[in-house]
C-alpha cells in the first residue's frame, strides 16, 4: 500500500469516502504503481494492471468507481 | 435474508464485525476494511483485507508462506420511509485469492461477478496459473473460467486450514466458529447472491 495521508486513513478507518476521496486513493495507488490516474484507468479497462497486491487493489478501486459512472 | 439494517453504518458494521471475528477466531488478526462511498449511485461498499500497511493476511501453511487476499463489493439499496427505512447490501463481486509470500500471482482465485460479463462466462468462476489438459492440448486455467457455486469465505478458510494446513486459532474451535458463521450467512444474512 502507498502511504496514505492522515485523512485517507482517518475515512478508510471510519468507513466512509466520498467519490473524491475515493479518486485520490486510486490516484495514490496508480502513483505507486508508476502509472497517471487516466493510465491507470485505462489499464484497468483493457485489464492490463500488474497481476500483484497492489494492482488488483487498484483495479477493485477503479471498477467502483467505473460502476458508479456507467 | 440479507444484511438489512436501519442506517449504512449499521450495515457496514455489521457485515466488518462479523468477518473480522470470523478471520481472528480462525486463523488471521488481519482486518477487513470496509468503506461505503455514497455520494455515488448506488451507493458502493467496499471490502479488503488489511494486515497493517500489508494488503492482504499472512498465513502460514504446510507449503511455506502464503498470502490471503480478499475483495468483495457490494451496494446497497433503500426501502422504507422514516423510521421504517432500511439498507440492505448486496454482493455485486468477490474475490479471494491465495499466493505464495514469494511470488506476485495468485496460485488460485475464485470470483464472482454479479453482472453477466461481456464475454458470457460462468459469473462465479476458479482461475490460475495451473495447465488443465484439454483433449490434446495444454490450456492455461486462467483463459478457462471454470464454474463454481457460490463461494464463501468461511469455505476458503476452511480450505487454508484442512487443505493447506494453517494453523488455527488455539482459543476457539474453528470448525463451531466456520460452521456458526456460515449458518449466519445462509439464515440470517443472506440468500444465495446477496450479503
Amino acid at each position: 500500500m502507498p502511504e496514505l495521508p492522515e485523512e485517507l486513513k482517518q475515512a478508510l478507518d471510519e468507513g466512509s469516502l466520498t467519490r473524491e476521496q475515493l479518486e485520490k486513493l486510486v490516484g495514490l495507488e496508480a502513483q505507486a504503481l508508476g502509472l497517471s490516474f487516466e493510465g491507470a484507468v485505462e489499464a484497468a479497462r483493457a485489464g492490463k494492471l500488474p497481476v500483484t497486491d497492489l494492482g488488483t487493489l487498484l483495479e477493485f478501486h477503479i471498477e467502483m468507481l467505473e460502476t458508479a459512472a456507467a | 435474508m440479507p444484511i438489512e439494517e436501519r442506517s449504512l453504518e449499521r450495515a457496514i458494521g455489521v457485515l466488518r464485525d462479523h468477518l473480522n471475528g470470523v478471520l481472528a477466531r480462525t486463523i488471521s488478526q488481519a482486518r477487513l476494511i470496509v468503506f461505503a462511498v455514497r455520494d455515488i449511485d448506488p451507493p458502493q461498499i467496499g471490502v479488503h483485507l488489511r494486515e497493517g500497511t500489508a494488503i492482504g493476511a499472512q498465513l502460514r501453511s504446510s507449503y511455506g508462506g502464503l498470502r490471503l487476499l480478499l475483495t468483495q463489493r457490494c451496494i446497497s439499496t433503500v426501502a422504507g420511509r422514516g423510521r421504517r427505512r432500511t439498507h440492505t447490501l448486496h454482493t455485486v463481486h468477490y474475490r479471494y485469492a491465495l499466493r505464495a509470500e514469494d511470488t506476485d500471482e495468485p496460485f488460485i482465485r475464485w470470483e464472482y461477478e454479479r453482472d453477466r460479463p461481456e464475454g458470457q462466462w460462468c459469473r462465479h468462476h476458479v482461475q490460475g496459473p495451473q495447465t488443465l489438459r484439454v483433449a490434446a492440448s495444454d490450456v492455461s486455467l486462467n483463459d478457462l473460467h471454470l464454474p463454481t457455486g457460490w463461494v464463501t469465505i468461511e469455505e476458503v478458510i476452511r480450505f487454508c486450514i484442512v487443505d493447506l494446513g494453517v494453523p488455527t486459532n488455539p482459543a476457539h474451535d474453528w470448525d463451531a466458529v466456520l460452521e456458526d458463521s456460515y449458518r449466519t450467512f445462509r439464515t440470517d444474512f443472506a440468500p444465495i447472491g446477496e450479503v
